[in-house]
């Protein structure tokens, strides 16, 4: 799985994300809009640390960017690149 | 100052200090601020045709107008029920039709919890609040903003409202299948706060973070009242959730936050997700108090959180139906694992499995006398008040251990109940869920160890033979989902086809719970922790004391001279120092009294130690009794007047009240006193004889000079009675002339000499 199936499965386990299409619900602004609660924000920064081999900055977490699904999914693909060139 | 009193002072005292700071908005209410909303609010009420006594249930998040309908119905005699909007319509609908509230007020957000046949059947009680929070206002219903309510015409607080009076019912889940619904007084809630404040160092100096829902005591009380009667500020912010954590400490920094009242949840989630320097640097630099309660903080947690921001963790405990029981303070020694000392006038007594008290140091279950007693509580089924006897000792259901020092630690419990990240949660309300499906032949309920929460739910079931387990699983899944408060949903359910159980057929939980670790392959997470070591036994009740017997007394003739002069011309004499604030006053004969002082320090609404000290007077003392201030009860009475007369005292001064007047007006011994009160004094704490106290804002060292009169009382510190004598006579003399130099017809001006010093002031005649 990409990264973006392994985020939405994630949010998916979590009871899905709300949206007509898949362009609503990557510009779902999940933390605001209580798709997960303060312990399931935790379990998915573990989750994503875990799972793509990175560590979220507080800068990182504070970006509008960490606020939405597709901003999420852009910011961890942004990672992985930039880990991989070292 | 009884309860009321003290709520109708503050907004005198405090006025145009900030008191809530909504970090949503922006805006600030001060303390004259959130009085006159509440006065508009408790208007807004009457106007809907309520009375004193009728309820007002709240499904809101947090908000400044909240807060201002919270003020509303203490002004109004109404009482308040907040329900937690994280509930499930069905918990909801249970609650209202349980409460029998007249008036229901949710939000735009909180709207769709109402069942749509409730809703049919009762929306006339129901009022939307306009609090400035997100989602259309749906129509149909009043709509309360913050227009309406200041345009309702106010009324005058307390109006026929005593302390005595319900304040609020608050739901929580108790060990039954239903929420308990624990009403509380209002001296319950104030007065606790009252001692609770005083004990931590709580005041007009401390900034909180409201961070915890307003629906719960943690963000009603805690966070909100609590602060209120400490004369503290609080900032209000959303309650906490996922976005909190991202930028958490922005808010604190922005309104100078500077006291955090924290669940062990949120400690364990900062010290996992904050991940920059600046928490740490702005709480070694600006975060004075940090308390922590609802839930057991394990040690190791306190121990990284305190190293990583550089502030000590101050653990309470404390139950719904009992308000707190104990606290740390700063003046407290650290031990791992204490929820701190008991509170003035809350009694602890550790009970053995046989209901026999067990010796300090020694574990059993916990019951308390407190004063701070709900009410009584609503019968689940009916609805109705069950009323408790205060002087009744409640079971806490907590296994703990009580120090002959007053210190407390919690070490287990006995009641069957789980607290995930600070939320009490049944089992048996989640049990009864799941046997409502048709498959369960037996279930079972317990918490599990969870690194963030504590404790977390899980379930096991037994399905019936030939059950689809796939499908029912999927179906008890939907039916938490439905029924239960996100919360409360079992984060782990599975199916175990043989339950233990007890010689009786009981199930026994502790097993089912080791079953299921080791099944889940979880360990143990420490919660609780014992005292090092175990307290000598001692007789039970007293806190420790000290009693000096012999101190130095000033020279008798200097006591005996300075008898002579009035406490006025003594301080004018010490450059007008040493003088007792006027609120302590002369209660019993008008003579004036001159002594070398006998110290007492008591514990708040105790006299314990004012008895022992009558043992250790010496003819013409006066004995001084500080008794912190309390107003609530009576320190001294007449019983101790007439005894402090048979031994020849020249008075008695005391920073508390005294009862039995017309006994003390009697008696010959002057007593100086806050005032008067009919409550009588507890005897279970100690104190200290003949150590320095505070007494009318003024240091008394025993054997320091106590001169009063009418006027009021001045301390004379025993090193500098002698050299005042010949200042006292000079200044005799000198008010002698003036008063001759008046009688013969001179101005004061003139007479006391005050004309240079208006020429030189430069005073301008027109």
């Amino acid at each position: 799985m990409d990264v973006k199936q392994q985020v939405l499965a994630f949010f998916g386990s979590k009871g899905g994300i709300p949206g007509a299409t898949e362009e609503d619900r990557l510009k779902c602004e999940y933390l605001d809009t209580r798709v997960i609660d303060s312990m399931g924000i935790v379990a998915m920064v573990l989750e994503f640390e875990a799972t793509f081999g990175i560590r979220f900055s507080p800068a990182e977490m504070q970006s509008m960017e960490f606020r939405t699904v597709g901003g999420l999914i852009s910011l961890i693909e942004r990672m992985r690149k930039e880990q991989a060139r070292g | 100052m009884n309860a009321i009193e003290w709520l109708k002072h503050l907004p005198q005292t405090y006025g145009e200090r900030p008191f809530l700071i909504d970090a949503m908005t922006g805006r600030t209410m001060t303390f004259s601020d959130i009085d006159h909303a509440g006065r508009h609010a408790a208007g807004y009420f009457r106007g809907r045709g309520l009375t004193r006594g009728d309820r007002v249930a709240f499904i809101l998040h947090n908000s400044s107008l909240f807060a201002e309908l919270y003020f509303g119905c203490l002004y109004g005699g109404c009482i308040a029920v907040p329900i937690n909007p994280t509930l499930t319509r069905k918990e909801v609908q249970l609650l209202l039709e349980h409460s029998h509230a007249s008036l229901v007020v949710v939000s735009a957000e909180t709207f769709g919890h109402l069942d749509p046949a409730w809703l049919s059947a009762h929306g006339d009680r129901v009022v939307l609040l306009a609090d400035g929070r997100s989602g259309a206002i749906p129509t149909g219903f009043p709509v309360l903003d913050a227009p309406t309510l200041s345009a309702s015409e106010p009324v005058l607080p307390f109006d026929g409202v005593g302390p005595d009076d319900t304040m609020c019912i608050v739901y929580t889940s108790g060990t039954t299948a239903r929420p308990v619904g624990v009403v509380h007084r209002i001296a319950d809630l104030i007065d606790n706060a009252r001692v609770f404040s005083h004990r931590v160092g709580l005041g007009p100096n401390n900034r909180f973070l409201g961070i915890l829902a307003m629906t719960y005591l943690g963000g009603y009380y805690n966070l909100l009242m609590l602060p209120y009667v400490a004369g503290s500020s609080v900032v209000l912010t959303d309650t906490f959730h996922a976005s909190s954590i991202i930028d958490f400490w922005r808010i604190p920094r922005e309104h100078g936050v500077d006291t955090l009242w924290l669940v062990p949840t949120i400690c364990s989630i900062l010290m996992e997700m904050d991940r920059g320097r600046e928490g740490e640097s702005y709480c070694r630099s600006s975060v004075r108090t940090v308390l922590a309660g609802t839930a057991p903080l394990p040690v190791k947690l306190r121990r990284d959180f305190e190293a990583r921001y550089g502030v000590r963790i101050l653990e309470n405990y404390g139950l719904s139906e009992t308000t707190f029981i104990t606290t740390n303070a700063p003046t407290l020694p650290d031990l791992d694992g204490c929820v701190g000392r008991l509170l003035p006038g809350v009694q602890v007594t550790i009970l053995d499995a046989g209901g026999a008290p067990v010796p300090y140091g020694e574990e059993g279950e916990i019951h308390v006398c407190t004063p701070f007693l709900m009410k009584g509580s609503l019968d689940p089924e009916t609805g109705a008040l069950v009323e408790r006897e205060m002087q009744e000792w409640f079971p806490t259901g907590d296994i703990g251990i009580l120090m002959q020092t007053g210190d407390l630690f919690i070490t287990g419990r006995k009641k069957d109940l789980i607290i995930r990240g600070g939320i009490n949660i049944s089992p048996a309300a989640v049990e009864n869920l799941l046997h409502q499906h048709a498959a369960v032949v037996e279930c079972a309920v317990v918490g599990i160890p969870h690194p963030m929460y504590g404790e977390d739910v899980a379930a096991v079931v037994r399905l019936r033979e030939g059950s689809d387990a796939n499908r029912v699983m999927q179906e008890l899944s939907g039916l938490c989902k439905a029924g239960l408060a996100p919360e409360k949903r079992p984060a782990r359910l599975l199916e175990l086809e043989e339950f233990p159980k007890s010689a009786t057929g009981k199930i026994q939980k502790r097993r089912v719970r080791e079953i299921l670790m080791m099944r889940l392959g979880l360990e143990e997470i420490p919660l609780h922790h014992r005292p090092r070591e175990k307290a000598p036994m001692a007789s039970r009740g007293a806190l420790p004391g000290r009693v000096r017997r012999a101190i130095t007394r000033p020279d008798a003739r200097v006591v005996e001279i300075l008898r002579q002069f009035s406490p006025s011309i003594i301080s004018d004499c010490m450059n007008r120092m040493g003088i007792m604030h006027a609120d302590i006053r002369l209660m019993g004969s008008g003579a004036r009294c001159c002594g070398p002082a006998v110290t007492v320090e008591e514990a708040e609404g105790c006299n314990l130690m004012s008895h022992i000290a009558l043992e250790v007077v010496q003819r013409g003392d006066v004995l001084v009794i500080d008794a912190k201030g309390i107003r609530s009860r009576a320190a001294w009475g007449g019983v101790q007047t007439l005894m402090a007369e048979k031994l020849g005292l020249a008075g008695i001064v005391i920073n508390g009240m005294v009862r039995d007047l017309d006994e003390i007006r009697k008696r010959k011994v002057p007593v100086f006193a806050l005032g008067t009160s009919p409550g009588g004094p507890l005897k279970g704490w100690g104190g200290n004889v003949n150590s320095p106290v505070s007494c009318g804002g003024v240091a008394v060292n025993p054997g320091d000079i106590i001169s009063g009169d009418e006027d009021g009382i001045v301390v004379v510190p025993a090193a500098m009675a002698e050299s005042l004598i010949p200042l006292c006579e000079r200044r005799v003399k000198l008010e002698a002339e003036w008063i001759q130099r008046v009688e013969r017809g001179e101005g004061t001006m003139d007479a006391v000499g005050l004309r240079e010093m208006a020429d030189n002031i430069g005073i301008q005649y027109e």
